[in-house]
This record gives C-alpha cells, structure tokens and sequence, in this order.
C-alpha cells in the first residue's frame, strides 16, 4: 500500500498534550494523560482501546462536550485549523460543533429526541449552520436522507424516531451529522450498538461519503476489524494514555507494543484448533487507582518474559489479579513516552530499542490508504475476511 | 331595555340569550323583589339588591374560570423556567433555587393575598390573578426540575449540543417538551385550587365588587340582611362544589392516562 500524500501539509485538527481531570469526592481522576495525535484532511485516524481508557473523553473534550465543574483541562491544546478550541468563548464553539466538526454517538437509540419528528430535528440542525429557509431547509434534509441510503425520505421526515429500527436511527444521527458540511467528523463507536450486517452498511456508508466530501474523520473503536477496514492512522491507547501510533498497515503487519501484541492475539482466528482462547492477564485498572510506572507493566508478559531472563536486582515482584509476578525494574518505576521506534511507527515501552534512522521532519503521520475497492467490503462470515484483519 | 322595547312593539327582531336577565340589573328600587326565594320568574330567586341569582351565578363563573386559568398559566410558567434552570444547571443555580422554592413556600398564601387585596386599594381582578400566580409556581417547579435532573443525562441532549445548539433551545426546545407530563397533571389541580382561593377572598369581602362571584354569593347568604337565605348558599355553593370538584376528577384522569402509558414505553 503506498502513502499518498494529501493537498494539505498542515494538519486539520492538532491534539498536543492534552491533559483532562475529574474532580471527584475521592479525589482527582485523570483520564486522558499527555494524549496527542494529528489528523489530516482527508484521513481516517483510528482511536482503539478497551473501555475506559479514555478514549471517548478525549473526542468528547475536543468538542468541549465534558461539563466543567468536574472536568478540567489541566493542559495542552486542541488546534483545528490553527485556532485553538479550548480557548474559544462557548458562542465560538456553537458555531464549530456542527457546522465544522460533527459527532455521532455510539448509542442510535436514544440519541434523537422522541417527541420531534426526525424532519423537524435535522431541519433545526440545519437553521442553525446555514442561512436557509424552512422549505429549503426540508429539502436539503430529504437530500441528505436520500444521499445516506433511507427509503422514500420525503414520508421519514415526518416520521418520530421510535417509528425506525436503529440502524436506520443511526443513519439518520448520520445524516444529521453531515448535513451542514463539517470537515470532520468525530465518531464515537458508531456502529457498536448496531449488529454486523448493519455495522458494514454503516461503515461503508461513512466511507461513501468521507470520499465524496473529502472529509476526515476520527474513529474511535475498540473493534479492531472495524479499524483494519476503515482506518488510515491508528492510534492505541490503554490507561489514558497513546500507547502505540502507526498507519493501520504497520500496525497491523508488526505491532510493537506488548499491549496491541495481546490485543491481536486475543483475536480468534477461525479454523485453528486452540483449547483456550488467548488473553491479556488481568484487568483493565481502575482510573482512580493507576499503576505507578508504566500503567501496563501488572499485565506486560514482554516485562515477566525478560524478567525472568534478568539478574535478581533488576526485578520486583508485583500484583496481577491475586497472583505474584516478576517484572522488570525499569517497568514499574518509570512511565514510558512515546518514541519513534521504526519510521513512522512510535510506542511506548522501555524493552524496545531506539529507532537507529533518520529522525522524521513532521511528528505526524499524513498517511492516507488507497481506496479500498468496493468488491472487498466484507461479507459477514467469510474466512477470508477474517483473516484479512487478523493478519 | 330591549324588552320593553319589544313590548312597546318598537324594536321587531331580537335574539334572546339564554340568560334571562343581565346581571347588574338590579331592582333597587323595587324593595320587595328583594331576596325572594326560586319562583316562576327567577328560577334561583334574587339576591340583596333584586338582581336575578341564575343569571348571576352563570356570569360569575366567567371570573371564576378566567382567574382559574390564567394564574394557573402564570404559576407554570414560573414554575417551568425557575425549575428548568435549577435542574439544567445543578449546582450554586440549583442550591438558591431550593432556597427560593422554600421561602415561598413558607409563606401563607391566602394572608398575602387578604393583604394584597386589601393594600391595592382598588379590587383588581388582574391583581389577583398575579398574586395566585406568583404564590403558587413551587409544585410545577419541582416537578419540573425533578424531570430535567432525569433528561439532563440522556443522550439526546449531548447529541443536540454536540449539534451546536445554544442552551437555551437544549432547555426549553428539547428537554422541557419530555418533561412536561407532570405539570399537566399539577396544572389541573392548580385551577381548582385557584378557583376555591378566588371564591374564599370574595367571600371574606375582598373580591371584585361590580362583578358577580360565587363567593360572594355566599357571603350574602350569610350577611344579606334577612338571616340565613338558603337559596344563595346552595346554588352558588353547588357551583364552586361542581367546578372544583371536575377539575379534581380531569387531573386524576390526566393522572391515570399518563401513568401506566409512561411504565409501558420504559
């Protein structure tokens, strides 16, 4: 696959350092730790992790959707298009939320008023960004009925939301979405509440429209199949904070970080005769409680691997889900930063050497996939498929 | 006027009302049409100053409903944006709010209203009705913001933000239309309570004066001059009885239908 590079050197949305805190009766919780990832015009960035990592508080914070009085921004900055979002006035980002960037929600069901009729709520989205008349208004939204693949729009207009099933509410939190244009699109396990012939439609049909508007858009997921298909970037976090960031086909060929490694792993592969199916030890923590160190290192087996290899002075025994482990030092006292370990392709880990080459000239990754052709959208059980995104 | 118009022959076409009689004739003159028990030509009999009780009563109960209805309205509209804002924005809004809501209710009512009334100087049915309003606002208030401390969470609401929706719209376009069916129910039963508190001033003297009012009916029942007259308490004691008691009955019924439609959707 070969890296196309886009129009535009400068990114559309820069995250640098960004930084979030919980003020909670037990004290402060911080989420999303030094997070910091760029996305291009045009580009698909994959966001991927367990639940509560943090991922959805980070997309929720660049929109300035996180309520103030317990969330805080401790630092960092958020820059779309140069200006920077945590800084606006909340008139400024009215206008952004929407007009600029979109979000779709992870849950179709209850994502849309029950008592308007869906017409009457994309039409208000609509008033809002753009300066049309009502009837106009209603045509630009039976349009964007029609462009994201509902039936006979013009009769759905005047329909309530519990009069449709919820991939059809879905494409209509779509729709609504994309109505006023945004240049990106934030989605937010869109397809997670859905089953899986749904979720390829869904999928397909985000993929459709980012090629016909040149849109970007930022997918956070914790389904690595739905990455493999439909992302350019892919960033992996784990405790709050990017573990691993590298374009999906590096990622996918050699993953780095012990943490992306136990997530392949983990998934099944059809035809192979296993008793037990592989696991990540333990569980994920709990944010209040993070492990000193590298939030990892409890459930690493690359640390309990060279540990056991390793003089006794350079280990300590830590705590995994009720059992004793060995682990490396080096693991348990310092945090790992991301660093560059082969071009393009950073993590997070102490036990992986340094990147000998050239340093690059931009930190971020602008790579952008070929268009996937349309004969090799998944059908839903086919071994192929599977093996595709297991490779 | 018109009738001895008609009996002069002068005037050829008119339309009676049902009414019979308006109800600021009064025969003051005519001392012995006073006070007469239900007879042929007054169906309910006459009151102090001669005028006929039936017509009376049937134009009193356009005070009655139109005070009802419109300190009713003023109340919920209180009560909806002070609790919208206490159950939107929790927090300091949310504590004053509570405060708010108990120092009114700590007041009494009906001895604020007695004072209004008698310190207004004019009887004023506009002062009234804004006094009951102002007074009564704390139940639709709770209600309400019970409702929205529900529909804060859900996420439709995140969904509409997201949107860049300005929050005021979130709040009174999006979250209040799904929280409404409670204050249906309290409304109903605000206009009859605020049809029993117009009918308690007019019978303690300070309701309107020119026009007719059920309280006040009662009040000359008690005080007409001949003792105690039956049929002004009955009838307009029926009336205030009839009314309160529908509202009573269409907030139950509002009640009953809004309930178990409520547990079979969640």
């Amino acid at each position: 696959m070969s890296m196309t590079p886009s129009n535009n050197s400068r990114p559309l949305l820069e995250v640098s350092n960004l930084n979030i805190a919980f003020q909670t009766s037990r004290g402060q919780i911080r989420p999303v730790r030094d997070v910091s990832f760029s996305i291009y015009p045009g580009q698909t960035v994959a966001l991927v992790g367990e639940s509560g990592c943090g991922k959805s508080v980070t997309a929720l914070s660049i929109l300035r959707l996180i309520p103030c009085p317990p969330g805080q921004v401790l630092g960092g900055c958020v820059l779309y298009q140069g200006r920077d979002l945590l800084s606006l006035s909340e008139k400024q980002m009215q206008s952004i939320r929407g007009g600029e960037i979109a979000m779709i929600f992870q849950e179709p069901m209850t994502s849309l008023n029950p008592v308007y009729t869906i017409g009457d709520q994309i039409v208000e989205a609509i008033t809002l960004h753009q300066h049309v008349g009502l009837g106009e208004a209603y045509r630009i939204a039976e349009q964007a009925l029609r462009e994201v693949g509902i039936a006979d729009p013009a009769r759905r207009l005047h329909e309530y939301p519990h009069q449709m099933s919820g991939g059809m509410r879905q494409r209509v939190m779509i729709a609504m979405a994309l109505s006023c244009r945004p240049k990106l699109l934030i989605a937010d396990e869109p397809t997670t509440a859905l089953d899986v012939t749904i979720q390829a439609q869904i999928l397909e049909l985000l993929r459709r429209l980012q090629r016909d508007r040149g849109m970007a858009i930022l997918l956070i997921t914790h389904d690595l199949g739905v990455v493999a298909e439909n992302a350019d970037v892919v960033n992996v976090m784990y405790a709050s904070r990017i573990v691993e960031t590298a374009t999906v086909e590096d990622l996918f060929d050699h993953p780095l970080h012990p943490y992306t490694q136990g997530l392949f792993r983990s998934v099944p592969r059809l035809g192979a005769q296993a008793e037990r199916l592989a696991t990540i030890p333990g569980t994920v923590p709990n944010p209040a409680r993070f492990p000193v160190g590298c939030k990892f290192h409890t459930r690493c087996t690359r640390t309990r691997e060279l540990a056991a290899a390793a003089p006794a002075e350079q280990t300590i025994q830590v705590l995994c889900a009720g059992e004793r482990f060995g682990v490396l030092r080096q693991c348990r006292d310092d945090e790992p930063l991301l660093r560059e370990i082969q071009p393009r392709h950073w993590a997070a880990c102490h036990q992986i050497p340094d990147y000998q080459g050239k340093p690059l000239t931009e930190p971020h990754l602008q790579h952008k996939r070929e268009v996937v052709p349309e004969a090799h959208i998944v059908a839903m059980e086919s071994d192929a498929a599977v093996q595709e995104v297991a490779r | 006027m018109y009738r001895e118009l008609q009996r002069q022959g002068k005037a050829e076409v008119m339309i009676h009302t049902i009414i019979p009689y308006s109800p600021t004739d009064r025969l003051r003159d005519l001392p012995q049409h006073r006070l007469k028990p239900p007879s042929r030509q007054h169906w309910l009999g006459t009151e102090t100053d001669g005028a006929d009780l039936l017509s009376r009563m049937i134009h009193a109960s356009r005070i009655a409903l139109s005070i009802g209805l419109i300190s009713t309205s003023i109340s919920i509209t209180i009560g909806i944006l002070i609790g919208g804002l206490m159950g939107y924005f929790v927090g300091k809004i949310d504590l004053i709010g509570m405060r708010l809501i108990e120092i009114f209710e700590a007041v009494p009512a009906l001895l604020v209203l007695i004072t209004v009334m008698v310190a207004w100087g004019q009887r004023d049915i506009y002062v009234m009705m804004v006094t009951i309003g102002f007074l009564s606002w704390t139940g639709t208030a709770r209600f309400i913001r019970a409702e929205f401390l529900r529909l804060r969470q859900q996420d439709f609401v995140q969904a509409a933000i997201a949107c860049g929706l300005p929050r005021w719209i979130v709040i009174y376009r999006h979250i209040l239309p799904n929280g409404l069916t409670p204050v249906l129910v309290t409304a109903t039963f605000g206009v009859a309570a605020a049809i029993l508190t117009e009918s308690t001033l007019s019978f303690l003297g300070l309701g309107l004066v020119d026009e007719p009012s059920w309280g006040q009916m009662l009040n000359q029942a008690r005080a007409g001059g001949q003792g105690f007259v039956w049929w002004m308490a009955t009838f307009p004691g029926a009336a205030i009885f009839l009314t309160v008691y529908s509202y009573a009955l269409i907030g139950d019924a509002v009640r009953d239908a809004i309930d178990p439609r409520l547990q079979k959707q969640e």
